[in-house]
């Protein structure tokens, strides 16, 4: 069943927030748990939807490379019982590094109206910005060549 | 019609420094002058379009007609419900409908569903919680023997709420919610037939194995 005239746009926010595309405006939808809140950007009033890139992506993967090594290298050197504890740490943060390093880079996208410019936190790996800014793109031109 | 000037202007997403719209224009990254950091911008043609305003904001449908609410801004099209001349900034498009603000908010409240609504509450997803976090919180204890029933009622009741417009928190969740509740009051039904039957094994057997260790 589909009821709602939605198609989701690449990128999330860890269920806090994502994008939608509707048929004639971009939905912002936002909210924790019960209740969500929803922002609407015409495709006729977007002026410009910007992409920066941002460290994060770097940070994250010093960090969690880290950790991983944290409990990797004593687990090579420790046996029996020591091995096992240490082990499964050290596999997840291996882990979670790696997929930081394939989701690529970070960015802070935002999305301009002409009455105001607001952040799109689900739109936060530059891979999935550009995917969703390339899906969006067509749709946006023709409703302002249209209205022009 | 009379136009505002043009006051394109982009800025970064990070350090909010302003960005020059020759190097947007051409579709390629490039580097912010204040942060240096790579962008990437898609600017489209409402950003240099020039913005109507006030009361020069289009052709006004009589010889001086104004806005109703607005004495200063030309009548641009009548509310079609009430008729009154409105401004571009009172003109309220819903559903090929034009409306001033008034009507509208009169016409969500008689509507049972406002197509646009700015704010959602779940109800299947407040089912759903109700159902499942007491258990996973308390299991087997008195609390879920209350919640249970009571998440079966409100998923009942809360079967026509609209779901958020995305479809999360519908009816799905509240078959979950049905579901879990369910699986729960069977579970008390259990408890309660297996504590029935060993009270009642006791009071059968309870004399003659009284008698058989004791005497």
């Amino acid at each position: 069943m589909n009821a709602h005239p939605y198609k989701r746009l690449p990128g999330h926010c860890w269920g806090f927030g994502a994008l939608w595309e509707g048929e004639d405006h971009l939905l912002l939808v936002q909210g924790v748990g019960l209740s969500e809140n929803y922002h609407r950007f015409y495709f006729r009033d977007i002026q410009a939807i910007t992409i920066c890139t941002t460290r994060t992506w770097i940070v994250l993967a010093i960090l969690l490379g880290s950790a991983a090594m944290m409990f990797g290298i004593p687990a090579l050197f420790v046996n029996g019982f020591f091995r096992w504890l240490l082990a499964p740490p050290a596999a997840l943060f291996l882990l979670l590094t790696v997929w930081n390093l394939w989701k690529g880079p970070t960015c802070r996208t935002t999305l301009q109206t002409a009455v105001q410019t607001k952040r799109i936190p689900s739109l936060h790996r530059t891979k999935k910005a550009l995917a969703a800014m390339a899906r969006v793109r067509k749709k946006i031109l023709a409703a302002q060549t249209s209205t022009a | 019609m009379a136009a505002s000037p043009i006051e394109a202007k982009l800025s970064c997403p990070v350090c909010r420094g302003e960005l020059p719209l020759d190097l947007a224009a051409i579709h390629q990254p490039f580097d912010c002058p204040s942060c240096r950091r790579t962008v990437t911008c898609l600017p489209f043609p409402a950003l240099t379009r020039p913005r109507a305003v006030g009361a020069a904001a289009g052709p006004q449908i009589e010889n001086g007609a104004t806005c109703f609410y607005h004495p200063d801004h030309s009548a641009q099209i009548p509310c079609d419900h009430c008729g009154r001349f409105l401004c571009a900034l009172c003109d309220l498009p819903l559903n090929g409908r034009h409306l001033c603000p008034v009507c509208l908010d009169n016409t969500d409240r008689q509507l049972t569903e406002n197509p646009r609504p700015s704010h959602r509450f779940l109800w299947g997803r407040a089912a759903l919680f109700l159902s499942i976090t007491p258990a996973i919180i308390y299991p087997m204890t008195l609390i879920t023997f209350l919640t249970a029933p009571l998440a079966i009622i409100l998923s009942l009741l809360w079967w026509k709420k609209p779901p958020g417009l995305t479809g999360s928190g519908g009816r799905l969740s509240l078959v979950l919610a049905l579901i879990f509740s369910i699986l729960q009051i069977l579970a008390w039904i259990t408890v309660v037939i297996v504590l029935v039957g060993i009270l009642q094994s006791k009071a059968q057997f309870g004399p003659a194995i009284q008698e058989v260790f004791f005497l």
